[in-house]
């Protein structure tokens, strides 16, 4: 769920005119889309519109949305009312021999660990929806105060959820962050940790309770 | 093979052992989930582990060197590089071999019983273990050491990410004051094999000199340049830089702690706040020291304290250990000015402990959740402030 200034305008609209105009332009993204760009459509399209030469691809991943927020859907899937994109990615279910050791200047990293290169090389990288390692507890330090533009202390922030401390979470400044401001740290933790979802679970505890 | 792991196969117990061992080899093939980033970061834990170890490597490899080059001053005999390098690595290998072996089982053992993945902290662990070990230890106690270290330092608190000592610290401090005949003292330093030493020749590390020069009155460097250089050991300020001194087998040389550090914050692995604090706090306790000049330690120039006793190594690769560390950004600087200090304190002030860096970083290890604690203070004050207007 990520909030767009398109359905604030529809909302709007809705309220001061009387009328629920559903037409938005999207945008149509991804490395595996043949016909990129802008569309002009409705809430709630179907995805398989768009697709195009893709339709029949295999291994593919349809993302309604970007792809640090969005939300996975089938080939025959609608988009939601906040989605205003239609990313396409290869899906990334394959092992990779000593993938965790060999270098790579292709792979895209915010890190710069030995063999990653990424940071070398301008232009657009090629992803794919391989999670690159394992679920771990958290251990690297510093990384998130690096992408998270308030002050905040996320990692804090995120154990005080794991541990359903509901006076850290609130001083700790849970009201004002929703998942989408924890996306890009979600991207570059090397622990591999679900925090969108951690941010939502958080947020449910302290809402309903 | 693989079904055999799965649930109701034959092996089932021994999942997280299998999967351990299949991602060595194969990077896994899970994807991402429905909600949340659709993509991740090509860098893994593994990958991070894997920069520490290769900082560390020229460490090793310099230890290994010195070895052999103090065992033919010792015992008076010429060596050539490759004797040299020979020498110390039959000396070393079996110290690693067994850290690492009796590590990995321990942990193995604990995944099992646990049923979580294997974690990859112990690569470094491992390595950091064998490194501050004396050159000829018994290897029963460094299989001890590592034991308890990885059990009550580490998986009674849940491990890797867990807990609140440095691992290899745990094992140097357990065998520090359960054995420590094996581990102090000037004889275990240099390891002679089946030779004996010449006429002349003390083992001392370059802070026992300091420490017995305080006691004669001489003034530290000129006891320095003057010990054992009859029989061509060399203690000036640009050989203990180097590391051509006795001491613990990957801790003598600040060279290639500095090159270490280069690497790993080059590769943003390592805090280099942590780095730079721990200098400058020993370099400022140093002067400290100086203008108190209460002995002739005190007065040993400043400088001379970042390059002995293996206060490079354990600044760079003990202290910055993101888990037992400091883990806000003003904490670090705090933490790390902080174990400077306390070592040269250590050192200087208590003639039993002159492994300062040892109790300097594990004390602060205990201490730096305090430190965090008020950083996270200041950060909810903030907070409260700008929603109460």
């Amino acid at each position: 769920m990520d909030s767009s200034t398109v359905c604030v305008v529809q909302i709007g609209k809705f309220v001061l005119e009387g009328i629920y105009d559903a037409s938005k332009v999207i945008v149509l993204a991804g490395s595996e889309l043949t016909q990129k760009g802008y569309v002009k459509t409705y809430t709630g399209a179907n995805v398989s519109t768009f697709l195009g030469d893709s339709r029949q691809a295999e291994n593919l991943r349809i993302i309604a949305g970007n792809i640090l927020t969005g939300e996975k859907v089938d080939a025959q899937g609608y988009l939601g009312f906040y989605h205003n994109q239609v990313t396409v990615i290869p899906e990334g279910k394959y092992e990779e021999f000593l993938g965790w050791l060999k270098p790579s200047a292709t792979k895209l990293s915010f890190h710069k660990a030995i063999g990653m290169f990424s940071f070398l090389k301008s232009g657009e990288f090629k992803v794919d929806t391989n999670t690159h390692g394992e679920e771990r507890p958290f251990v690297v330090t510093g990384v998130f105060e690096k992408v998270m533009p308030m002050d905040i202390l996320p990692t804090y922030l995120f154990k005080a959820i794991v541990t359903e401390d509901f006076d850290e979470m609130e001083e700790l400044g849970l009201y004002e962050v929703i998942e989408e401001d924890v996306a890009l740290c979600e991207f570059v933790d090397p622990s591999k940790n679900e925090l969108q979802e951690l941010v939502r679970h958080g947020i449910e505890l302290l809402m309903y309770n | 093979m693989k079904p055999n792991f799965e649930k109701g196969g034959k092996w089932e117990k021994f999942h997280t052992l299998y999967e351990g061992h299949r991602t060595i080899a194969f990077a896994p093939d899970l994807v991402t989930k429905s909600k949340g980033a659709q993509i991740k970061d090509a860098t893994d834990l593994k990958r991070v582990m894997i920069t520490v170890v290769i900082a560390m490597i020229p460490a090793l490899l310099f230890g290994i060197l010195n070895i052999g080059h103090q065992h033919f001053i010792a015992t008076g005999g010429e060596g050539t590089f490759l004797d040299k390098a020979i020498f110390g690595a039959l000396t070393v290998l079996p110290t690693l071999i067994v850290s690492y072996a009796v590590g990995l089982a321990t942990e193995f053992t604990f995944c099992v019983i646990r049923n979580h993945p294997i974690s990859e902290g112990y690569l470094v662990t491992g390595m950091l273990i064998a490194l501050v070990m004396p050159p000829f230890i018994p290897l029963w106690q460094v299989a001890l050491a590592t034991v308890f270290a990885v059990v009550i330092g580490k998986e009674v608190f849940g491990g890797t990410g867990m807990n609140i000592l440095n691992v290899a610290m745990t094992a140097r401090a357990f065998l520090y004051f359960a054995y420590p005949a094996q581990i102090s003292g000037d004889l275990v330093w240099t390891y002679l094999g089946d030779k004996a030493a010449v006429d002349g020749f003390s083992g001392a590390t370059a802070l026992a000199v300091a420490y017995n020069s305080s006691i004669d009155g001489t003034p530290v460097v000129e006891a320095l340049t003057t010990h054992n250089a009859a029989i061509g050991a060399d203690y000036s300020f640009m050989s203990m830089f180097m590391g051509w001194i006795p001491g613990s087998i990957g801790e003598t040389s600040t060279l290639m702690a500095l090159i270490g550090a280069v690497i790993l914050v080059a590769t943003g692995v390592a805090s280099w706040k942590i780095i730079v604090g721990g200098f400058s706090g020993a370099y400022a306790m140093g002067l400290v020291m100086n203008a108190l000049q209460v002995n002739e330690f005190m007065a040993m120039p400043a400088h001379y304290h970042l390059v002995m006793g293996g206060l490079a190594f354990g600044v760079v690769f003990m202290a910055t250990d993101p888990v037992s560390a400091a883990q806000t950004e003003l904490g670090k600087w705090i933490y790390g000015i902080l174990i400077g200090v306390l070592t040269v304190i250590i050192r200087v002030t208590n003639p039993a402990y002159p492994e300062g860096i040892m109790l300097a970083v594990l004390f602060m290890n205990v201490v730096a959740p305090l430190i965090d604690h008020y950083v996270v203070k200041a950060n909810k004050t903030r907070r409260l402030q700008r929603a109460t207007i």
